[in-house]
């Protein structure tokens, strides 16, 4: 039989550089996120399902405001079919870090041995929360594309600004890894129960962050509290970038250099936040000796 | 580094999930200063019964879990302030569970980990390809962890503590709930694995005796949190306070035999079945042994058979804590 101290030569592993063994790490994290997102059935079906998924929610929405509203096309349209075609990346970043632990924890029963592994933890999630952002991501095109041609939403490459686009997708995203962070962070400290936190908060944000309204239709207080949340002005900013001048905005006094700032700021604000938050919760975990316990999943 | 473990006054603690009982503890005592040192190129063996602070030990010294007090260093870096690189020199594995990403195939499931540890791609395809022959998997390298049996799925965890060669092994129980001819599968390549190079480690844990007579250096016997006794199997043995203990098997004797008259024996107990007796014979020495088979020869008792029984690490056990290994264990913790 072949023995292993032939091929291995140096008992450690090899030691490499901060930086590179995050970046690893969240390559591998991601390939890991992706193949656990996708890897439960046939590329048909799963491509299937990733079309079929955002469609049915902006069609849902499209005749929910004909019926109600009476809104059957235009920038009112566009408003809600950009809000419905981008928000799965907050609940994706945060669901996919959620699973991180929770999955790995209660299903997979990996965490143990993913935490105790020489990696950046905060970097394993991360790539996990981009795998499932990516399945989102994947699905923003069908989505517009479907809006274009069928609702007639009035993008063109006359209103279409990449160099926002691209700026605002950025934030949008660190930004909602700053709060899958947070969420798990709570995660943590609670129950395989914990796995339905993302849609939980996701819905109370949907509400809250213009997703398929503008935020000046809310009470003072929540309009308030929703201006604390970067994905508010990160809708606002993705809108302006796509539909360009003639869209519906939720701050149509504020201006867009000033929308892509006040993004920029709540991003970074929150980020910081999430990662004082995720060191304290890892610690407190560690410490209560609940970092791997199971409870049900 | 002159251990590769060091332990010092190690205590862990947790908040009781059960109401305290009027008077009684809100906490339960996991660990109760624990002291050990344990010497590079050894396989020490944490023998005790379930929730005797096995795992709990083990999760601090793999920095899962803080310590509530005491030290403990591997490979010379403290497991609280240095986690990290503590992380890069060791790999866990614990038996007696279901891991692993079941969408995943056992060869993409170890290459992932390969990759947390940082090993070139080729050589961890090697390493994986060869580590998987060698416990008997190569034929499932590309079936998917889901379709594996729990045998074949403990094997695969085995295979993923070792391709990254670590300096210190941990295995929480890596037989339990194997079948007996998995089970002596993987004692016999721990076996092989450590004697490999002189620089590797294992702290094992097991509730089985055999087990840590079997493959251990020393032993350290913990219960309720405390290690009560640490020294090699035979050592500990040795410390039997049984004295001499021998099986004889002769023609029948009456029941009135007086051998516990004889100078030495200490006690005596008599089966008779088959048309023999079979005595087992409680000594003061080794020595007075020669007193009984006199007296039988002389009595024209023939001696069929003559057997001196070694004391076990279940005797030790036995004798220090007052109960027998299955009887002593304790509720889980927390």
């Amino acid at each position: 039989m072949p023995a292993v101290g032939d091929v291995v030569e140096r008992g450690a592993p090899a030691r490499i550089g901060r930086l590179r063994r995050w970046t690893r790490t969240l390559r591998v994290a991601w390939w890991l996120g992706w193949q656990v997102e996708s890897n439960w059935t046939d590329p048909l079906r799963f491509f299937t399902y990733a079309v079929a998924r955002p469609l049915g929610g902006a069609l849902i929405l499209y005749f929910m405001y004909r019926v109600v509203a009476g809104v059957g096309r235009g920038a009112a349209v566009g408003f809600f079919v950009i809000g419905a075609a981008f928000w799965p990346l907050v609940v994706g970043g945060m669901f996919g870090m959620v699973l991180g632990v929770i999955g790995d924890r209660e299903h997979w029963r990996t965490l143990r041995y993913i935490y105790t592994a020489p990696i950046s933890w905060r970097a394993y999630l991360i790539g996990r929360a981009l795998a499932q952002q990516t399945s989102s991501l994947a699905a923003v095109p069908i989505t517009l594309v479907f809006g274009i041609f069928v609702l007639q939403i009035p993008i063109s490459p006359g209103t279409v600004r990449p160099a926002l686009l691209t700026a605002a997708l950025a934030l949008g995203i660190v930004s909602a890894i700053a709060m899958g962070t947070l969420v798990v962070s709570a995660a943590l400290s609670i129950s395989g129960e914990a796995w339905r936190m993302p849609e939980a908060i996701g819905a109370a944000l949907y509400l809250l962050c213009g997703v398929i309204f503008p935020v000046q239709v809310l009470p003072g207080a929540l309009r308030t509290a929703s201006e604390a949340f970067p994905f508010t002005w990160w809708l606002e900013a993705v809108r302006r970038a796509l539909l360009g001048p003639g869209g519906v905005r939720s701050f149509p006094a504020i201006g867009d250099g000033a929308v892509l700032a006040r993004l920029a700021l709540l991003a970074a604000a929150w980020s910081v936040a999430a990662i004082l938050v995720f060191g304290f919760a890892e610690r407190r975990a560690r410490r209560l000796g609940i970092l791997d316990r199971e409870s049900a999943f | 580094m002159s251990h590769a473990i060091e332990i010092r006054d190690l205590a862990r603690t947790y908040r009781s999930k059960r109401p305290p009982r009027s008077g009684g503890p809100a906490t339960v005592v996991a660990l109760d200063g624990v002291s050990l040192d344990v010497r590079p190129g050894e396989l020490f063996g944490l023998l005790g019964p379930n929730g005797a602070g096995k795992t709990t030990l083990i999760k601090v010294l793999v920095t899962l879990l803080l310590p509530s007090s005491g030290s403990a260093r591997v490979a010379g870096l403290d497991v609280v302030a240095d986690a990290r690189r503590v992380r890069e020199l060791i790999t866990m594995v614990s038996g007696g569970e279901t891991s692993g990403y079941g969408l995943l195939t056992v060869r993409e499931q170890l290459w992932m980990f390969a990759q947390f540890y940082g090993i070139p791609g080729r050589r961890a395809r090697a390493r994986i390809d060869e580590l998987l022959e060698v416990v008997g998997l190569g034929e499932e390298g590309d079936r998917r962890v889901s379709a594996l049996s729990s045998g074949m799925r403990q094997k695969m965890n085995l295979v993923r503590g070792l391709v990254p060669d670590p300096e210190i092994l941990f295995l929480d129980e890596p037989t339990v709930g194997l079948d007996v001819g998995a089970a002596r599968e993987i004692r016999a390549y721990i076996k092989r694995w450590i004697g490999e190079k002189p620089n590797r480690t294992i702290l094992l844990t097991t509730h089985y005796m055999a087990e840590a007579d079997d493959l251990c250096d020393r032993v350290a016997i913990i219960y309720k949190g405390r290690i009560i006794a640490c020294d090699t199997p035979a050592a500990l043995r040795r410390r039997s306070a049984r004295g001499s203990r021998f099986v004889l098997t002769t023609d029948p004797l009456d029941p009135g035999a007086r051998l516990g008259d004889l100078p030495g024996v200490v006690g005596t107990e008599m089966r008779t079945a088959d048309g023999r007796s079979e005595l087992e014979l409680q000594l003061a020495d080794d020595g007075a042994i020669s007193g009984v088979v006199r007296a039988l020869s002389e009595g024209d008792r023939k001696i069929y058979s003559l057997q001196k029984l070694e004391p076990s690490l279940e005797d030790v056990f036995v004798e220090i804590v007052g109960r027998r290994m299955e009887e002593a264990d304790e509720p889980p913790s927390g």
